[in-house]
């Protein structure tokens, strides 16, 4: 038993948080007004953010979700626009559904694709079995959309986008239209259903480790304020409610990161609890994403309810990440199927 | 990441697997806060030590087997899932023997391990006193100087096991002119010492789980010290991080309960509530990040890491969690759940009950979680002291 990341994995995490220390400070965010910035998102993928689940044959790196786990809470940290979990999750079904060489046809085109979404020149995004909308169809060379049990890509152009505005405005939504036969069919049968239950695992998954960012960056953003806020002639930090709201945040989601992180494990390993992992993970991070957003809103009362505060950057994110890919409640749904339904109670070897 | 177990710890796993199928007793045994329950609890704890098990991370010279943290939490896991009877012995195995390792001397080692691992000596704690709950560095008891030791005069109170116990290590304060952390000292006083007298207060369950002692100038050798004279405070406090960190309740005794939990509400069927069922979840959820996060520790501490304040989060995960468990398991029994194990309906569902008064305790000892949540605050998070 051995919960340490490599080297490698650390650095390259370093290396993300590095970058957008430079790239995507809030101002940043806030003038990222699209929700997609390309020459950032170029950089990102120079370092390897847009490649690393690609197989190598098709220009990637050929890693796993282990390796970016703690690069995504870093982008989450950052509250990064670009849809870092969407465009992953569709590369990495895309590659696998290459290597499996379950596809029908436009292999070529794909294969280009994939390379080009590797480099950071093309975006891939794909739809959430959970979800009614798309993110980032707008800023997307494709989409990964499935219809009647099975997976096509379909070329944005031929897609019908009608936007759907909401509360994370740099996280765009859409309804999407299409026609069959403007997409490539890539999984049909099996392989479909495989690739439904791998994108909503990689989607929640990544989407918990994006959460697990944003919420410690909430709360460092509140101790900060606690410390330099003075009412009643002291730092409200003083107050004990207050460090109670905030000792909470924090013991939330210090217990949810193990948990993200056994999820990745079980998702490369191919663990039978998968699903059931990624699901306890998925709902623990929205719970204290959830968490922090409240606390953080509270800590910095009048001034956390503007857009003059950065504070909003981040809370919008966690209201749309902790829903997106199933929420707290659906995931817990999933985990009692297996738990209470199946009866898959012990986790003993 | 590599989050499977070792070949030799599933070995491992498999050993104590076996012994316990076919050691543990079929039915409970009567609560260890009774005179009977105790002495069947000490019985238990003599077959443990004769089968190795009893204090697994101790050196094997005071009756352990030198078993790493790992193994420790494998062996916690199986002992609860197999239902095992709770430890009469753990004050002194979990908090007072982690100290004695550290700050005793050989002579007190070879004095105090050896009885105290196979529970012949059971062992209370004597910190708390009326002026001092919360407020521990508020000590009174004191001990003065004599020929050859001390002399104890002052109360303890709620010290648990202290009813039917044997010995009791607590802190005094030495130096009359201290005040607050300096000038305690921390000792080893036994039960029956001329002077002591013990008082059982009944718990909220009516047995005396913890007792009141009056100390009237008790005489205490100076090998009855643990650690500098001076410096209990210091000594204490390693006790502390045991107790609230990672010994004192390991994950495979909330695992096991979360797993009885679902199997609770995949009985009852339609019986249970759909928000039962979601709750039943969560709970299982919070049991299921505890344990993961305590193999994180450990994989922390293997290389290197030492666990400070952070024992506090700890502390407030899993006594939030055993109360949510033992909640959720008597909302889904209705009244059923608030029946003893007396009663002919109470069936096996008697323990959920005995279980939610244990686990409501769990927020207030160890430091309550009002406490715990100042020290995050503070020492992890860096937030101002109160004014
Ligand atoms: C089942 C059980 C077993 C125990 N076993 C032992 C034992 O073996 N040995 C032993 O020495 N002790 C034992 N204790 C005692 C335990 O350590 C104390 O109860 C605990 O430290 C709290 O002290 P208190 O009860 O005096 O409460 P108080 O300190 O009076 O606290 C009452 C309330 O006020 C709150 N409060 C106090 N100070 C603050 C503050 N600064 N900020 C915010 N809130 C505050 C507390 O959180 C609590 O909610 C046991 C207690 C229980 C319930």
């Amino acid at each position: 038993m051995d919960f340490s990341f490599t080297v490698e994995q650390h650095d390259f995490a370093a290396a993300v948080a590095e970058l957008l220390r430079t790239h995507c400070t809030p101002e940043h965010v806030r003038a990222t007004k699209s929700g997609f910035d390309r020459d950032r998102w170029k950089r990102l993928a120079d370092i390897g953010m847009a490649s690393v689940c690609v197989p190598e044959p098709h220009g990637g790196l050929g890693g796993d979700d282990l390796d970016l786990l703690l690069a995504v809470e870093e982008c989450g940290s950052a509250a990064l626009p670009e849809p870092v979990v969407e465009s992953t999750t569709a590369a990495t079904a895309l590659g696998a559904a290459m290597e499996s060489g379950a596809r029908d046809g436009g292999h070529a085109d794909h294969a280009v694709l994939l390379a080009r979404a590797a480099e950071g020149d093309a975006l891939l995004t794909v739809s959430a079995p959970t979800d009614p909308y798309v993110a980032a169809a707008d800023h997307a060379a494709a989409l990964l959309l499935e219809r009647e049990g099975a997976w096509y890509v379909v070329d944005r152009d031929r897609a019908a986008l009608t936007p759907q505005p909401s509360v994370d405005a740099p996280r765009t939504l859409f309804t999407v239209e299409w026609d069959s036969d403007g997409g490539t069919l890539i999984a049909r049968g099996e392989a479909a259903r495989a690739m439904s239950a791998a994108v909503l695992n990689r989607g929640a998954l990544l989407s918990g480790a994006y959460l697990l960012g944003a919420a410690r960056r909430l709360i460092e953003m509140s101790v900060s304020y606690a410390k330099d806020r003075i009412q009643f002639g002291r730092p409200i930090g003083s107050f004990q409610a207050v460090k109670h709201h905030l000792a909470d945040a924090f013991v939330a989601v210090e217990f949810a990161r193990p948990q993200v992180w056994r999820a990745g494990y079980s998702l490369t390993s191919g663990a039978a609890t998968a699903d059931r992992d990624v699901s306890a993970a998925k709902a623990s991070a929205s719970a204290a994403a959830e968490r922090a957003a409240a606390v953080a809103l509270q800590v910095h009362g009048a001034i956390g309810y503007t857009h003059e505060s950065d504070l909003h950057l981040w809370l919008t994110k966690v209201w749309a990440l902790s829903r997106a890919w199933g929420n707290a409640e659906w995931h817990r749904g999933r985990v009692a199927s297996s738990l209470i339904d199946q009866r898959l109670t012990a986790r003993l070897p | 990441m590599d989050l499977s177990f070792t070949p030799s710890e599933r070995e491992f796993r498999a050993e104590v697997r076996a012994w316990l199928a076919a050691n543990v007793p079929p039915e409970p045994l009567p609560s260890f806060d009774t005179a009977e329950g105790f002495r069947r609890h000490q019985d238990w704890e003599a077959l443990l030590a004769d089968a190795g098990w009893s204090v697994i991370t101790w050196p094997t010279e005071y009756g352990g087997r030198d078993a790493s943290l790992m193994e420790w939490l494998v062996f916690e896991e199986e002992y609860y899932r197999a239902g095992a009877p709770a430890r009469v012995s753990q004050n002194g195995i979990f908090l007072l023997a982690p100290s004695l390792l550290e700050f005793g001397t050989e002579e007190q080692k070879r004095r105090f391990l050896p009885p105290m691992g196979r529970g012949e000596e059971i062992w209370a704690q004597g910190w708390s006193e009326p002026e001092a709950g919360s407020d521990l560095a508020n000590i009174r008891s004191r001990a003065e100087r004599v020929t050859g030791g001390w002399r104890l005069t002052g109360q303890k109170i709620w010290s648990s096991r202290a009813a039917f116990g044997h010995w009791l290590f607590g802190i005094f304060r030495t130096d009359p002119d201290s005040r607050r952390h300096r000038g305690l000292t921390y000792f080893l006083v036994p039960l029956d010492a001329p002077g002591v007298t013990v008082r059982g207060i009944p718990q909220l369950d009516g047995l005396p789980g913890f007792a009141e002692v009056f100390f009237d100038d008790v005489f205490v050798p100076d090998d009855q010290v643990l650690g500098e004279v001076g410096r209990g405070w210091y000594v204490a406090m390693s006790t502390t991080g045991s107790e609230r960190g990672l010994t004192l309740r390991s994950p495979g005794r909330f695992l096991a309960t979360a797993d009885r939990l679902a199997a609770l509400v995949s009985d009852l069927g339609d019986g249970a509530a759909p928000t039962l069922r979601d709750r039943a979840a969560q709970a299982w959820i919070d049991a299921d990040a505890y344990r993961l996060y305590t193999f994180h520790t450990e994989s922390r501490m293997r290389a290197g890491a030492q666990i400070g304040a952070e024992s506090s989060a700890n502390k407030i995960f899993w006594s939030e969690l055993d109360r949510a468990l033992h909640r959720i398991a008597l909302d889904l029994l209705g009244t059923r759940g608030t029946l003893t194990a007396q009663a002919p309906d109470a069936a096996e569902y008697g323990r959920w009950l005995d279980g939610f008064l244990f686990a409501l305790a769990g927020p207030i000892y160890g430091g309550t979680n009002e406490i715990q949540r100042n020290i995050i605050a503070e020492r992890v998070l860096g937030l101002p002291k109160e004014a």
